[in-house]
């Protein structure tokens, strides 16, 4: 049953002549949630943004190792970034929709993949509105500003982006970090939902959380990855003594 | 690699990465352009003044006072009197819009409360767009007569002239460089003078400027270059006489007004065509190593603060 | 106590310069504005604005020179804009730190110091002669743009600047390419700012003097062709006829008040010019703030 979507082998990652990744080898299974813990530095986020390599936008960055999607390595020469990107989708800590109408932002990646078709590309973004539990709070006022939605329906608005180009994995960096309680809770139940399509990897700074909504739970500490498991064992029974410390709060 | 479910992309990945390329390239060629441009300036008015430097020589246009092309008797090609106005004005222009410039732009950063300051910047950069041909009809007009009244003289078209019209074309340069030099200074500078008992003044003077100075000569270095290479200012009021200058109250002509006035009579392809092209590459040059040493000056001080 | 006091008098002392400095700066503006328009104002009607100069210019308008100077703006604009905004978008979008951008960026800075009759003299050579565009509003207008590139280039990156780093991040990670990150998701939002720049770059192109001067303008050329022979002739503009009426003319007393006539046209369609374009910059960035 457990098939193997995404791994890493041997990954480090370096900013200039600063390395923030050492030898994280990691398995991340098909339709599960995988969470990223760590305290703050600790080179998660970097990790994710690997992932779908959203690093290579910043200068001066340089990775060795494996990253494979299906098998195939993602910095492969072969490789073309945009496929990859259209296949692993990522949504931010800080949402941000783009400054156009709610419709627009769905449908954007849509358009740039060059669908011209406005009954299906309409049908597309009330699906991804749905699936992002954003549709009924909206469907009344599409044609209006992204931005005037709250945080909390920003970030959906995010994640309906995210699903209108039917990615299989999806990258979320923190994506209720800045949510009151109640956005959060919809946020959560909308990650639940959603795994029975996708791969999920988020990264998250809270443990409750990663309790609740994870599958899996990759705990980083200072570059390295020091444990990865299934989430129940990491919070009931960790290996290492500092994913126990980690996870009881004793520091981070 | 095996696609699934994503129905999404028609085009063809080498396509799309071809049609990247040529875009990026295409954007490359216009910055390239600037690059361009540049030698293209140096290598054609070196092509066009070159013939008249192999042809007079060095010596006579660097150490001869005598400009005087259309002589019946001898025409001369020496550009030093020209050279020495155009440092003369320049050096009273900075005079007057150093001290200024600086006082306003310490003022603008670190004294003046925001909103004061959300009018004065308008005002710097409305003055910046004053042409230059305005402010020397006001030379003309204002400057000139007060200037004889002043000191007397028959005519106010002189060297003092120039540096005060100079000056005000050369100060919103040094204003707003000065400007982003001491605000550039990072607060606890400013923290660690003030927790020692400085006043403000005092922290003004003697840690934010000094801090600042880096800035603040680059921001000088280019006002200078602005005001060497000035043309309609200087070009209405100083007179314009070619000679050699003795005082701030002569007449006198810089390398931009001697260019402006004298192109369009002369011969084009003859010695004193080409000896204008030289005396354009000299401001060429001039103006050029302004630019580099507070460039240089400014990356140095650009490490320090890092 | 004494001399705490004298440390208070010494800062009070030490602003009052500062602010004095200041207050000068402020007077020199609003002199040259004052000046201009209180004594240009009554040159100023329909027919100063509408005719042609009359009488070896000692009546009539100057018409002429502000088709002229709208003329060779355009071209000025024409050139410079495109290739401004293109090289901008090299620079700020594509480029890494390397060796061509740092040439590229020192080449920039360069130019902006390089002065404009020297741009004159450049212009006179290359499109003049080598081109053999003569003298006219297109070889005028193409050394304007020349002298306006680093400005052009310069704003524009600025504004391309203020484009928040989310939403190409946000573009990028929907698999679009960088090229529709930026049509899509950078340039809509900097074409504000990047009018901005090229307004005040226009500003400043349509009052210099020193690169027109050996490329086409004409003391006197009353003709108003048709576009597009108009680019291939003579021409007249605002600033160089101020030049000439303050101090070429054979009555230059008697034309005097056609001289600040013509400074106060020049002054007024480079203030509303300046104004336009700090308004757009400034509710721009009001828009921005709320985003």
């Amino acid at each position: 049953m457990s098939e193997i979507k995404l791994y890493t082998k041997k990954f480090d990652f370096y900013y200039g002549h600063l390395k923030a990744l050492t030898d994280i080898n990691l398995e991340i299974q098909k339709n599960k949630v995988t969470a990223l813990i760590g305290p703050s530095g600790c080179g998660k986020s970097t990790f994710l943004r690997s992932l779908n390599r959203m690093n290579d936008i910043i200068p001066g960055t340089i990775i060795e190792g494996t990253v494979a999607l299906d098998g195939k390595d993602i910095y492969d020469k072969n490789i073309d970034v945009v496929d990859l990107r259209r296949r692993v989708g990522m949504v931010f800590q800080k949402s941000n929709p783009f400054p156009k109408s709610i419709f627009e932002n769905v449908a954007y990646g849509l358009r740039i993949n060059g669908e011209r078709n406005r009954g299906k590309i309409a049908h597309r973004v009330e699906e991804s509105l749905k699936n992002a539990a954003l549709w009924e709070e909206v469907k009344d006022r599409l044609d209006t500003s992204a931005m005037d939605l709250s945080g909390g329906q920003q970030q959906r608005l995010c994640i309906a982006r995210a699903l209108a180009v039917q990615p299989e994995v999806i990258l979320m960096d923190e994506p209720a970090s800045a949510l009151d309680p109640i956005a959060t809770q919809k946020i959560e139940e909308l990650i639940f939902e959603l795994k029975n399509e996708y791969t999920i990897v988020i990264v998250t700074h809270n443990m409750q959380q990663a309790a609740r909504v994870s599958d899996f739970t990759a705990f980083f500490y200072l570059g390295e990855l020091i444990e990865f498991d299934e989430t129940d064992k990491i919070f009931t029974n960790p290996s290492q003594k500092k994913t126990e410390d980690y996870v009881t709060g004793r520091f981070g | 690699m095996e696609l699934k479910k994503n129905k999404l992309h028609q085009t063809p990945v080498w396509w799309r990465r071809l049609k990247e390329q040529v875009i990026e390239k295409f954007f490359l060629v216009h910055g390239m352009l600037a690059v361009l441009i540049l030698m293209g300036i140096f290598s054609l008015l070196f092509i066009e003044g070159f013939p008249a430097f192999k042809a007079l020589g060095l010596k006579s246009f660097f150490f001869s006072t005598k400009w005087n092309p259309t002589s019946f008797v001898q025409e001369s090609y020496g550009i030093l009197s020209i050279l020495i106005s155009t440092l003369m004005v320049t050096f009273g222009a900075l005079l007057i819009a150093v001290p200024i410039g600086i006082a306003t732009a310490a003022y603008i950063a670190d004294v003046a409360p925001p909103r004061v300051r959300e009018v004065i910047k308008p005002v710097i950069e409305v003055l910046a767009g004053i042409p230059s041909v305005v402010v020397g009809f006001l030379g003309i007009i204002v400057v000139g007569p007060l200037l004889s009244r002043l000191f007397g003289t028959s005519n106010g078209l002189n060297a003092i002239n120039g540096s005060i019209l100079l000056a005000v074309m050369a100060l919103p340069t040094i204003i707003s460089i000065s400007e982003d030099a001491i605000l550039s200074i990072p607060q606890e500078y400013k923290n660690a003078s003030l927790a020692l008992g400085a006043n403000k003044w005092q922290t003004l003077i003697r840690v934010t400027i000094p801090s600042a100075m880096s800035g603040i000569i680059a921001a000088v270095m280019l006002g200078m270059g602005r005001a060497i290479g000035e043309t309609m200012t200087v070009l209405m009021a100083t007179g314009n006489a070619p000679a050699m200058p003795h005082s701030f109250l002569d007449s006198i002509r810089t390398m931009t007004a001697t260019i402006a006035i004298e192109l369009g009579e002369t011969v084009q392809g003859g010695i004193h065509y080409r000896s204008l092209f030289v005396i354009g590459f000299i401001l060429f040059l001039m103006t050029f190593f302004v630019n580099l040493i507070s460039d240089l000056v400014l990356e140095k001080y650009q490490k320090v603060n890092r | 106590m004494m001399k705490i006091n004298w440390k208070k008098m010494n800062e009070k002392l030490g602003f009052s310069v500062l602010r004095l400095a200041t207050l000068v700066v402020i007077f020199i503006l609003f002199f040259i504005i004052y000046d201009i328009v209180s004594k240009g104002i009554s040159s100023v009607n329909w027919e100063f604005v509408t005719d042609k100069p009359r009488k070896g210019m000692t009546e009539g308008g100057i018409w002429p020179a502000i088709v002229g100077t709208f003329w060779v703006s355009l071209v000025t604009v024409i050139f410079s804009v495109p290739i401004g905004m293109f090289a901008a978008i090299y620079l700020n979008e594509y480029a890494h730190q390397g060796r061509i951008v740092r040439l590229i960026r020192l080449a920039i800075r360069n130019l902006s110091g390089v002065p404009s009759i020297v741009y004159g003299l450049f212009g006179f050579s290359l499109f003049v002669l080598m081109l053999n565009f003569g003298l006219s509003v297109l070889s005028s207008g193409l050394t304007l743009g020349l002298l306006t590139l680093p400005w052009t280039i310069t704003a524009s990156e600025e504004a391309l600047k203020t484009v928040p780093m989310s939403y190409r991040e946000g573009a990028l990670a929907l698999g679009a390419t960088k090229w529709q990150t930026i049509r899509s998701n950078v340039l809509p939002y900097a074409v504000p700012g990047m009018l901005t720049g090229t307004i005040l770059g226009l500003a400043r192109a349509a009052g210099e003097t020193a690169p027109i001067l050996f490329t086409g303008v004409a003391f006197f050329w009353p003709i108003l062709p048709k576009f597009p022979d108009a680019l291939f002739k003579q021409f007249m503009a605002l600033p160089y006829h101020l030049f000439i009426m303050s101090t070429q003319h054979h009555e230059i007393v008697k034309v005097r008040p056609l001289a600040y006539g013509t400074a106060f046209i020049l002054i007024v369609l480079i203030l509303l010019m300046n104004t336009v374009a700090i308004w757009i910059r400034y509710r721009f960035r009001k828009k921005y703030k709320r985003i």
